[in-house]
């Protein structure tokens, strides 16, 4: 197996996989989406909302504020934590939201009682309070996967595609009615021959080869080469994310091996 | 109220929304959306086709 680095961003990881096997690629696809643990709030008590905003939807929307800490790992899983899941500072994060109107709330004025912890996103308006209008939140937030509940969802949008393989004979007449006809726009003419600028843009669609009249555009996927896209909604930095899936698999790997041993 | 993330992936999208709103009483949406880095066509129409009515609720609280 070999990995190749594409692109690099806080939020989002592209890289290119060889050698490995479909469902390699969508193991790590699916536990980036469902088994990275983050962040998210989990209970709240309302003790005054006097918003035009009911109960329940001030709740949902602050459950999906997504919310990051300096360093994740010190905080564990309620049901793994030492205190057996009755609740403690290693899995319960508190936090306190008290605005009154005129104005908005923001996800700002989610105000933890550990300075390392914040939401990730300042700007996201919670409730809009009228002259009056006050709300007094009280809560917690703990470490959760997607599995169980979509706000603890780090993992947005993750996907994979086969590398693509373009290949141009010597049929080519240099006709163009293939760059015309790709949507993503990586083929130019280049000397009566078509160029294929950025292969890895490629969304195997294959409309260059049906416009193709002399039959010189070949599109193949690579079948054991995998570009797999990773993105983050901030609470865990996607490089993070793809190290906490692997080992997520790989935990559960061991843990299947462990079991078939003791028929062995 | 905008919603917090897009409904299809679950980008958070809300946090650009003042902005947003701001900015389209002088320029094109779709710049404006370029430029906030919303790309994706399910994240534009959460914004796009926004209708913010919570001014108009609080007339009946």
């Amino acid at each position: 197996m070999k990995v190749e680095l594409l692109e690099l961003k806080e939020n989002r990881v592209r890289f290119l996989l060889k050698g490995v096997s479909a469902a390699f690629a969508n193991g790590i696809r699916r536990a980036a989406l469902a088994e990275v643990p983050n962040l998210a709030i989990d209970e709240i008590a309302l003790y005054d909302n006097t918003s035009v905003l009911f109960d329940e939807q001030l709740a949902l929307r602050l459950g999906l504020v997504p919310i990051t800490a300096e360093d994740p790992s010190v905080f564990s899983l309620p049901e793994e934590c030492q205190c057996g899941g009755a609740g403690c500072p290693g899995c319960r994060l508190d936090f306190m939201v008290t605005v009154e109107g005129p104005g908005m709330v923001y996800s700002r004025d989610i105000k933890f009682t550990d300075p390392s912890v914040r939401p990730v996103v300042d700007t996201i308006p919670l409730v809009v309070l009228g002259e009056g209008e006050k709300v007094v939140i009280e809560g917690y937030a703990t470490l959760g996967v997607a599995r169980s509940h979509a706000k603890w969802n780090a993992g947005t949008l993750c996907g994979y595609k086969n590398l693509p393989k373009i290949e141009i004979g010597p049929e080519c007449n240099g006709c163009g009615k293939c760059i015309a006809e790709c949507a993503r726009n990586i083929l130019v003419l280049e000397a009566e021959r078509i160029k294929v600028t950025d292969p890895l843009n490629c969304s195997l669609c294959k409309l260059c080869v049906r416009a193709c009249e002399t039959g010189a555009v070949k599109v193949e996927p690579v079948l054991d080469c995998f570009v797999l896209s990773i993105e983050g909604d901030g609470s865990v930095k996607a490089r993070d994310m793809v190290w906490m899936a692997t080992s997520e698999i790989r935990k559960r790997a061991e843990y299947l091996g462990n079991w078939l041993a003791e028929f062995a | 109220m905008i919603p917090v993330r897009c409904f299809s992936c679950g980008t958070v999208i809300s946090g650009v929304w003042e902005e947003y709103r701001e900015r389209i009483k002088s320029e094109p949406p779709g710049k404006v959306l370029d430029e906030l880095g919303v790309e994706r066509f399910c994240c534009r129409r959460m914004l796009l086709s926004h209708v913010e009515i919570v001014d108009t609720l609080r007339r009946y609280q």
